[in-house]
């Protein structure tokens, strides 16, 4: 293969993936947006802990990884239960005062992560090594995985929303919380549970992510920001939206650095957003 | 009965306490030396490594004597956030509301906008912090550099390096802040030295400072076919990654780590042999001085976690500034600044310290120091015996 086409096709595979790992971040903060309207700033921070979760317990407790999951799962869920009920619950509709409380919440919990968790880079050995190559196009095994485990949680979140009674009621929320309560629906009841789902998945892309990086407190801090890119271009609280921003992040990032160099992709990322929401202002599949 | 003299022995030791105070309190009077670093954020891990080591000396240092009076060194925190606006806001908070005039700020990139406040206000800056002439420069008399700059890294070492490793094709992927631009411009410098031996510069790139994927850009420098892609000062979370990216797209080369301080252990987790083959300026694949290995178990003991690289730095130039504030009778920062500079220091934890730079910056204000060069094999530091270069 031509060594110019060869790089697009490697970009393009790294892209691919990188862009599912994206949308394996950003999916929880969709779904708390979708539903509850809440701009989580603390979402980084869930999914850090999720990632040093992994390290403590499947590293350092040496636990099976499965059982590092259930764990990481019902910790995260109950996380969830909690800051929807201390935090979130009281300022429902309440914009600012819910952006001060996720970030000062974010803050809180990067804080205690660094006092708590220590300085010094973590790390979760790859579950996978190895690489698989296609046509000279090589492709990290954990990063495959990571992708397929992105893709499945995403057909879950999907299935769980538009093919469930809880999910129909989430919806219900999210189009009119009063006529929904009116129609006898639990708005708070749902609205833990969307809350608690969009933790436990943040949490999960931690774990997931953990093997393909290194880990600290502050990695959240540097995940959520292409978290909120992507759920924006995607159309706020749109789930197909957030798959299909991620993939084009990913894509535009990776081949876009290696047509124009790193530098330049990490800005055309941003002119591509201003794009998108200049010619959609709701984002790609987003409602108006 | 009972109460009268329960009430007699509570005011019995409030005199005692209450007489007791004063002459405790002005016991000795209280030197602020600031820690002017990011404590939080990505790049906490260095500044919370200055801070133990100013911890460390002030725990060393104890009281000492100036003018007939004793004082005893204190830390005081300022969070930067490695943010240059945050930095403004913490220098001008250590200098104006707590008046502190001495500290540690780490950071290349937060330097330009702080530089005249220094200037301004003759704060005494120890600064932790690479790139070159942006701070190092007879305009700035107050401005201390405690660490290898890059110029003192590239041009003792670049060449040297290239030499030993046969190398032909050298790239470079740096963040893309003042220090990766400053120091892609430094090895660029030193390689066109080479030039005649057929060595030659391939390729440049730069990340945004806490990314994690490095595949984009590696693809491109790797398209080069180059046999040592300098790293610059990217800390250890970033080179691991970088050196396990471009494993997995097949680069079998070398990397060299000119400015960061770099933990073994670490890269090895997260990158496995893919690690293998880093060379690092400023590791010390065996202790330099019994000091070093006693901060290190001191750090292990106090801390629960290997010591940071840049608690060394910070400790040896903290007990170095009491030294010599002790010798030249005063906290005067421009008499201090100009003792400093005329003053060597035989204790430092990488050995013997003095300050250089004049040809190359027009000031004697950079640290010069025993510089280390290690690879890593198998997780671990081996010296890396190369001959370093001169640096004036």
């Amino acid at each position: 293969m031509d060594l110019y086409l060869h790089l697009i096709a490697q970009g393009l595979a790294i892209g691919v993936l990188t862009g599912i790992l994206y949308v394996l971040i950003a999916l929880g903060l969709t779904l708390i947006y979708g539903i509850l309207h809440i701009v989580n700033f603390a979402h980084g921070e869930i999914y850090m802990l999720g990632a040093m979760g992994v390290f403590y317990v499947y590293v350092v407790l040496k636990w099976p990884f499965a059982a590092t999951l259930v764990v990481i799962l019902v910790l995260s869920l109950l996380l969830g239960l909690v800051v929807e009920r201390a935090f979130f619950r009281s300022l429902r509709g309440q914009w600012l005062q819910l952006v001060v409380a996720s970030v000062g919440l974010s803050l809180i919990i990067q804080s205690l992560g660094w006092i708590a968790f220590g300085i010094q880079e973590k790390n979760v050995p790859s579950f996978f090594t190895g690489i698989v190559s296609f046509g000279g196009v090589r492709l990290p095994t954990e990063r495959l995985i990571a992708a397929g485990v992105g893709a499945v949680l995403v057909v879950l979140l999907y299935l769980l929303v538009y093919r469930t009674k809880v999910g129909l009621a989430m919806r219900a929320i999210e189009e009119d919380e009063e006529t929904a309560r009116m129609l006898g629906i639990n708005a708070d009841r749902v609205a833990a549970l969307a809350c608690a789902v969009g933790f436990a998945l943040a949490a999960l892309a931690g774990a997931f992510v953990a093997p393909i990086y290194s880990l600290n407190p502050g990695m959240g801090g540097e995940a959520i920001l292409m978290s909120f890119l992507i759920i924006i271009v995607g159309g706020l609280g749109s789930i197909t939206g957030t798959v299909l921003a991620g993939l084009l992040v990913g894509v535009v990032q990776s081949v876009g650095a290696v047509l124009l160099g790193a530098e330049a992709a990490y800005g055309l990322v941003f002119v591509m957003m201003i794009v998108v929401l200049v010619v959609r202002p709701a984002g790609l599949l987003g409602r108006a | 009965m009972r109460r009268p003299l329960l009430a007699v022995t509570v005011l019995l030791a409030l005199l005692v306490l209450s007489a007791g105070a004063p002459e405790l309190a002005y016991a000795q009077k209280s030197f602020k030396v600031g820690a002017i670093v990011p404590v939080s954020g990505p790049a906490a891990a260095f500044g919370l490594g200055c801070q133990r080591g100013l911890e460390l000396a002030a725990e060393d240092v104890g009281v000492f004597t100036v003018a007939g009076e004793k004082y005893k060194l204190e830390v005081v925190t300022y969070d930067t956030v490695y943010a240059p606006d945050k930095t403004v806001a913490a220098i001008n908070r250590a200098v104006y509301n707590d008046n502190v005039k001495y500290g540690v700020i780490i950071g290349a990139g937060v330097h330009p906008p702080i530089l005249p406040i220094i200037r301004e206000t003759g704060f005494l800056d120890f600064a932790f912090a690479a790139a070159g002439k942006q701070i190092t420069n007879p305009e700035n008399p107050t401005a201390f550099r405690i660490m290898a700059s890059s110029d003192q890294l590239y041009q003792t070492y670049a060449v040297a390096i290239a030499e030993k490793l046969g190398g032909k094709r050298i790239a470079f992927l740096g963040p893309n802040d003042e220090l990766g631009k400053n120091d892609a411009k430094a090895i660029k410098a030193e390689v066109e030295k080479l030039k005649a031996k057929g060595v030659s510069f391939v390729g440049d790139e730069y990340y945004e400072r806490g990314a994690r994927d490095f595949g984009p850009a590696l693809l491109r420098l790797i398209a080069q076919k180059p046999d040592i892609i300098d790293t610059d000062g990217s800390p250890t979370g970033s080179i691991a990654l970088i050196a396990k990216q471009a494993r997995e797209l097949g680069y079998t080369g070398y990397f060299v780590n000119s400015t960061a301080v770099l933990e073994a252990k670490a890269i090895s987790d997260i990158a496995g042999k893919a690690g293998d083959n880093i060379i690092a300026l400023r590791i010390w694949a065996n202790p330099p001085t019994k000091l070093y290995t006693e901060l290190a178990e001191r750090h292990q003991k106090k801390w629960g976690e290997a010591a940071p690289g840049t608690l060394w730095e910070t400790y040896g130039a903290a007990r170095w500034l009491v030294d010599t504030i002790v010798k030249a009778g005063t906290f005067d920062t421009k008499k201090v600044a100009e003792a400093l500079a005329n003053s060597s220091y035989p204790n430092h934890p990488f050995g013997p310290a003095s300050w250089g730079g004049e040809k190359t910056y027009g000031i004697k204000r950079q640290i010069v120091i025993p510089i280390p060069a290690a690879i890593l094999k198998n997780g671990k530091w081996e010296p890396f015996d190369v001959k370093s270069g001169k640096f004036e």
